[in-house]
Formats: structure tokens, sequence, C-alpha cells
């Protein structure tokens, strides 16, 4: 019974999410695929977060590596497609989490936290200083637009849409079903007690590696489609406020279910556009309302729901 | 030959001055890291309220000195409120917590600085008293730097002596390197919880007035103390004093002869030091092992 | 006692000449042990003789600071504990250490799927893996946990969550088992059936034991090191360290026969 009424309101939704295009005007639209593509971003970060336990304060690496390395792409390799351009934004990511991960992982808690946030920092500074390579300040834009598999030509804001909800909508589903895996179950035991996972054979540090090399590139892939989206990409996409960003997406969405960072993505982005009409300061609100939900909602706003 | 040394001796000379910043700041952060085994990721702002409190304070009374003393008490006193109202509550929750929340906190002090002063650089006059250079192999060189390093010394060896001589002293030492043990000796370890962020806290505040006329004061401030602070706490050992005078040290210098070398990218030594310290050593270089 | 004509008993782990220091503190001096194939072994002593100490450094949890530690002939000292458990050794812990915040049968999956090297598979769905399903469940009925076995592993009673304990380092299937105070904090009556859980899971298997209650020590053991103050005191059959002298004035005097 329960079943039945599950699958009514995902039929419902998905039935909405496919005639958005049609409803909504261009500029809501745009909304909501930034939503969508920043929704994968904060799912890579709950996936480390909720399932490996691990607390990352400079996940904006692998997204934004993702996103120069697919606008490189698209403005150095001749005739890069739409799909190799972000695969290989991904790809790159991934090995990027796999260099730093093979150090990260072996670290306790805090310490992973704070190296993290030492890497998004030295990372960043790269990117900033390397003006040849990143274009520094002024970033990087005026890479092309390939259309999707030749023909479907991206520019146009609704096929935009559509690809960006069935790229996001298979990673997503991709992170899901991992979980179900008896891989996914290693990473929810490493949770659970490290130390008796080693004790029974496991070993913890490669699981742990693995899984952040699949966010990372999943968080890539994220990355690389937000470039497009913006048509452009600065070193904000790996600075330290991005990172803080898919932190409070995935915090206040909440961190124990997977429908928690596309919430958390659709508040953050809501947020970000009309607060800021309204004050210069609206991350401090944000930041204010974090803080709160640390406190007082530690599961994020799903987390209250599922309480009751 | 002749004009190498004189160089040298001055980069050495900032990267002691910074190293001094750096161990004022650490030493709190590495106190309530080796005590509550959380670090507190707002520490660096305390850092930079003292800094913005003294240069408001001299927008208003313009009296240096008097910032010196109240700033960081008032900062000292931020960090008590924050340990009584906000981490306490949480630390049932566990580390991973209270980290997320020490660096919720440390975002809003961030934004709130930006919200009252603005997102540019405030340049902050050093006091006329301190305004004057001197001769040093040829170079002259502005005493306000040699300030900092002796009053950072003084500050130094005030705590050393409250450390290692007074009850107090020894009360704190005792429950950062075993929290539990103090605690079944019946001392009220919440009081010296507080007391410890107080005084850590104080210590951040009086590091960020006296760095505000020399590093300037930016909203920026406090991630770019906190990577290094967390390096030396890392590399000196978590809850050692003398490994935090240590580390700081070196990464003073490290990071004074880095920028001389490679400009761009002198976090990479600090960096290097920190991995390597990680892998060899992993409880820092005076910690003691898990 | 016929020494004549008898097989030359195998011995599956070796320590040789075993030093551990912490801090300063000689916790461990020249400890020598041979554990033979098949048999149970029992390691007792006083509080703070060191046994759990042995116990982690055998299983790879600390390194010795002197000496070495052979497996089946093979040197492991200082091996990872998840490689020494793919080896055949597999311990239980004196505080349990389970999966909180699984249910028992997950705790027991989750050994079960090691066992059959099941680590890193991303392809198949756990829940259509019906032979690790049937193994695990096989487990958890020999611990007696079949009633309890969608149970929160942190909420079960004492008892339960020591049967768990043993079940996890059992289901590794292993060729050595290294169980630390299997009954403390448990009733008569458990104890008992405790005692009666480890002998048939022991069967074929070798046993290291570490104890406080004699009466399991001696119903249950072929051999027995006595520990005192990090050193071996005194190592032979029950009967013999029941007589032994030594051992009685240091220790066995003060436990209840």
């Amino acid at each position: 019974m329960k079943n039945k009424g599950l699958y009514i309101v995902i039929g419902f939704i998905s039935v909405i999410v496919l005639l958005l295009p049609s409803i909504l005007p261009p500029f809501q639209l745009r909304m909501v695929t930034e939503i969508v593509i920043l929704a994968l971003f904060a799912l890579t970060w709950k996936m480390i977060f909720h399932h490996a336990g691990l607390l990352s304060f400079g996940h904006s690496v692998y997204f934004g590596i993702g996103a120069y390395v697919s606008v490189l792409g698209w403005l150095h390799i001749k005739d890069l497609s739409f799909l190799s351009g972000i695969l290989l934004g991904g790809l790159v990511a991934g090995l990027i989490g796999l260099i730093l991960g093979a150090f990260l992982v072996r670290m306790k808690g805090t310490y992973f936290a704070l190296l993290t946030l030492a890497f998004n920092q030295l990372i960043w500074a790269i990117v900033w200083k390397w003006r040849g390579l990143t274009g520094g300040d002024d970033g990087l834009g005026k890479f092309s637009k390939p259309a999707l598999l030749g023909i479907i030509p991206m520019t146009n804001p609704k096929n935009f849409y559509f690809m960006s909800l069935v790229i996001i909508g298979i990673s997503a589903f991709l992170c899901w079903y991992i979980t179900k895996t008896p891989f996914g179950n290693v990473i929810t035991a490493i949770k659970s007690n490290e130390e008796r996972a080693n004790f029974i054979g496991f070993n913890t540090n490669v699981s742990k590696l693995i899984i952040f090399t699949i966010a990372g590139f999943f968080a890539g892939i994220s990355g690389a489609l937000y470039a497009q989206f913006q048509e452009f990409i600065a070193p904000s996409a790996i600075d330290l406020g991005m990172s803080t960003n898919v932190l409070f997406m995935a915090f206040i969405g909440g961190t124990g279910s997977f429908w928690g960072p596309i919430l958390g993505s659709g508040i953050f982005v809501y947020l970000s556009e009309y607060l800021s009409i309204l004050t210069d300061r609206w991350e401090f609100i944000l930041g204010f309302i974090f803080v709160i939900i640390v406190i007082f909602a530690p599961q994020g706003i799903l987390g209250l729901y599922k309480k009751k | 030959m002749g004009s190498i040394f004189p160089t040298f001796v001055i980069q050495a000379l900032h990267g002691l001055v910074y190293g001094c910043l750096l161990f004022l700041v650490s030493a709190g952060l590495t106190l309530v890291f080796g005590m509550m085994s959380v670090l507190n990721i707002a520490h660096a702002s305390f850092y930079m309220l003292g800094a913005y409190f003294s240069f408001q304070m001299l927008r208003w009374i313009g009296n240096f000195w008097l910032g010196l003393i109240v700033c960081p008490i008032v900062v000292g006193f931020l960090g008590i409120l924050m340990e009584r109202f906000l981490l306490r509550r949480i630390h049932s929750a566990g580390h991973v917590q209270e980290l997320v929340l020490t660096f919720g906190i440390a975002f809003m002090v961030m934004e709130s600085v930006k919200w009252v002063w603005g997102t540019q650089p405030q340049l902050v006059p050093i006091p006329p008293s301190l305004n004057w250079s001197f001769n040093i192999m040829g170079n002259l060189y502005p005493f306000y730097r040699l300030f900092i390093i002796l009053f950072s010394v003084i500050v130094m060896a005030f705590m050393t002596f409250i450390l290692m001589k007074t009850r107090l002293g020894i009360t704190v030492r005792a429950a950062v390197s075993d929290r539990d043990m103090v605690s079944a000796l019946g001392t009220n370890t919440e009081f010296v919880f507080m007391l410890v962020m107080g005084i850590g806290s104080w210590l951040a505040g009086l590091a960020g007035v006296i760095a505000g006329p020399f590093l300037s004061t930016y909203p920026g401030m406090a991630i770019e103390i906190l990577v290094d602070c967390f390096v030396v706490t890392v590399t000196g050992g978590l809850g050692s004093l003398l490994g935090a005078v240590v580390a700081s040290f070196i990464i003073g210098q490290l990071s004074s002869f880095g920028i001389l070398f490679i400009p761009r990218l002198a976090i990479v030594f600090a960096f290097l030091l920190m991995a390597v310290v990680l892998i060899i050593r992993p409880s820092g270089l005076f910690g003691e092992k898990a | 006692m016929a020494e004549k004509g008898r097989v030359e008993a195998e011995t599956i782990l070796e320590l040789r000449e075993i030093y551990k220091d912490f801090n300063g503190l000689r916790v461990l001096s020249g400890i020598n042990l041979k554990i033979e194939k098949g048999k149970r072994h029992a390691i007792i002593g006083p509080n703070g003789a060191g046994k759990s100490t042995i116990f982690n450094l055998i299983t790879g949890k600390y390194l010795p600071t002197h000496g070495k530690i052979f497996f089946k002939g093979r040197d492991i000292t200082g091996e990872s504990p998840f490689k020494l458990n793919r080896m055949g050794l597999s311990r239980s812990f004196q505080i349990t250490n389970t999966f909180r915040t699984m249910t028992v049968f997950q705790n027991v999956r989750n050994a079960v799927l090691s066992k059959n090297k099941i680590r890193y598979n991303m392809f198949s769905l756990l829940s259509n893996m019906n032979g690790i399903t049937e193994e695990a469940e096989r487990i958890i009925n020999q611990i007696g946990l079949l009633e309890q076995k969608d149970m929160i592993a942190g909420e079960l009673s004492h008892g339960h969550q020591r049967a768990l304990e043993i079940g996890l380092t059992l289901a590794t299937d292993p060729e050595l088992m290294l169980l630390d105070e299997p009954s403390a904090g448990m009733s008569m009556e458990e104890t008992r059936e405790t005692v009666k859980l480890i002998e048939r899971i022991t069967e074929k298997k070798t046993l290291i034991i570490v104890e406080h209650d004699m009466d399991v020590v001696f119903s249950l053991s072929d051999r027995i090191t006595v520990l005192y103050y990090g050193k071996v005191l005194a190592s032979g059959p029950p009967d013999e360290i029941r007589n032994d002298q030594r051992v009685k004035d240091a220790y066995l005097g003060e436990e209840k026969e």
C-alpha cells in the first residue's frame, strides 16, 4: 500500500518536471536548470558525508576541476562533442579525487576536514594564478556549446533543461544504486564502525578512496554542466565560497536522504536569487539558517519531516 | 655576497614577526583542540574580530593602547559566550557536528564583518609612538614589527608563567592532556573549558589587534591564518604549546622565504611540511601518541 | 602421558621474544608462546598483566616494541588487521565492538561478505544475494540470535551483544579465533550457554581465549598460559596449572575455584 502511494507521488512529480519547460517563463526555467545541476554536486557531498562519514570543507575542487577541464577541452580540442567534454571533466575530477583521496582518507575526521579546506585553498590559488591556462581572475568564456549527439542544439534552454535532467538523473540514479550494492554496504559499515570493518577483513582505506573518487567524478560532471550552463567559468567555481555553498545545500536540505540535496539546492538557488535582491548580505542570512539547522535540526529540513 | 646577507636577515625577521602572530593565534587553537578534540574554525575569526574592533576603536577614540587592552577582552568574552551557548549544546551530537557548527559561525562572522565594514581591506595606522624605522645592515626596518616580536615574547612569557606556576594553569594543562582524569578528580571541567576558550580567544584577539597595522585588516584574513594555524597545530602536536612555538617559528620562516622564492604559492611549503609530518609522525612533533 | 609415537604438533601461532612498551612503561617482557593448531588455549592473569595487549599485538592493532609474531609459519609482525583477517585470524573484543547502528543480520552479513571476498562489488543488488543471506542466517542461528536478527545491534541486551560479538568473529570462518573475555558481564546461566557456544563453534578451529572466569577457563582449555605482570609465569595443561604453586600464590588464590 505504501509503495503504491510512493509511485503515485513519483509519477506526479515526474509529470510536473517534464511539463515545466512549457509552463515556466525562461528565467524560472533557468533557475530550475541550475537547481538540477547543483543538486548533483550536493548529492556527491552528501554521499561522502552521510554514507562514508567524511566531512569535506573543500569539495569545490572537483566541481571546479570538472568545469575548467571540460571548458579547456571545448576551447582547445577540435570538435570535442558535448558529452565527451562533460565526461572529460568528470574523469579528470575523479582522477584528482583519487590522488588527493589517497592521502586524505587515512586521516581522522577533523584532520580530513581541515586538510580538504587546505587543499581547496591551494588548488584555488593555483587556478587563480595560472592565468595562461585558466585566464585567472577573468575566467574563461566563449567556448563552444556543441549540439548534443550532434543534433540537439544546447543553445535552446528547453533542450538544455531536459539534457540536464537526463544526465543528472542518470548520475543520481547510479549514486543511489551503488548504495544498494555490497560496496555500498561496506561504506555503511565503515561509517558505523570503521575499526571493526577492518578487523573483519575490509581494507577501509581503499573503500573510502573509491567512494571519494566516485564522488569526485560526479562532482566534476556537475561542474562541467554548470560551465556550459553559465557559458563561462571563473575561479569562484573552485573557491572556498563554492565549497561552503555545497555544504549549506546538503545540510539545509538534509543529509539523510536522496531528496535532501535537491531540496537544499532549490532553497539555495531561490534564496540567493531573491534574497540578494532584498539585501547585499544575503549570505549572512544563509549562514544563519545553516547554523540554526545544525543546532536544532541536524538532519536538515527533510530530517524534521521524517521524524514526524 | 654583501647584499644577500642583509636581505636574508630581513626575510628572517619577517618570518619571525609572522611566526609570532601565528603562535599567538595557534596557542589558543591547540589548547582547545587538545582539550575538547574540536578544532574551532571560528578561532581564526576571533583574530579577525580583534583586528576589526581595534580598527573601529581607533576610529572612535584614536587610542591604540586602549584598544590593545579592551578589544582582546571583548573577543575573549565572545569566545566564552560561544562555548557556553553554542558549542556546549552540540557537544553531545559529536565532533563532526561541532566542527560544522564552528564552520558556520566562522562564516557568519566573516559575513558580519563584510556587512559592517565592507569588503575592502582597511588600512590600520601604526600608532605614532611606534611608527619609526631604524637601520638594520643598511636597510630601513619598521620598528613596529620588532614591537610585534617583543610584545609576543612578553605575552608568551606571561602565559608560560601562568601555566607553569599557578594552580589554575596547572589545572588547564592537566585538562588539556587528560580531560577524563581531571574530571574524575572533581574539577569542574565545564568551567575549565570556558576558561580555556576565553583565554584562547583573548590571545587570538590580541594577535588581531597588533596584526592590523602590519597585515592590514580584511575579511579574508581569518581563513588565511586559519590554514597556517592548522598547519602549526598539526605539525606541533595537539595540545602542545611547545610544539606550537616551534612549528610557528618554522612555518613563519617557510612563509617568509617561500614568498621570496615562489611568491605565488608560498602556501605550498607549509603544506608540504604538514603532509610530511602527518605521514611520518601523525601526532605531530611534540604531540602525544593516540 | 605417552609422548612416544605422537604426531609432531603443528604450531599455528608463535610469539617470539615479544616486548611491548607504552610511553616508557614496559607492559610485556620476553613473551614466548606457541599455540598448537586445533587446540583451545587460554591466557589468564590478573588485570593489567597484559592479556589484551597480547591480543592487540597478534591482531595488528599495536606493533611490538621487540620480537616477532608468526602465523602459519609466516611473519605477521605489524601486519594490518584486515590482512590478518583475510589470512584466517579473527578476534572478538572485550568491550563490545559491533556495528551498533546496523541490525544483527546486517552485522553478520558484513562479515560473511568479507569472507566471500565480496568487497568492491558495485553491480549486484545486495538484496538479491540469497547465498549470502542464507550463510548469514546460518551463523545467526548458530549464535542463537535468530529471534533478534532484525534488531539494531546497539539496542541488544548485554548477553546478546556478546553473542553477536562472537558471531562477527566466527562469520569470517577463521582458522584461529581469539576471544577476549567473551563472558564478561554475564550471569552464570549466560556464561554456561556461552561456553557451550564456544565449544560448538571452535570444533575444527584453533582458539585462544582470554578469560577471568576460571570455570570457563578450566572447562574449555587444552592448555593454559598464566601471565603475570607482563611475563609468562607458567604454561601447560589445566591440571598442571591448577597445581602449580607459583600460580596459586600469584593468582589463583585470589579467584574463586
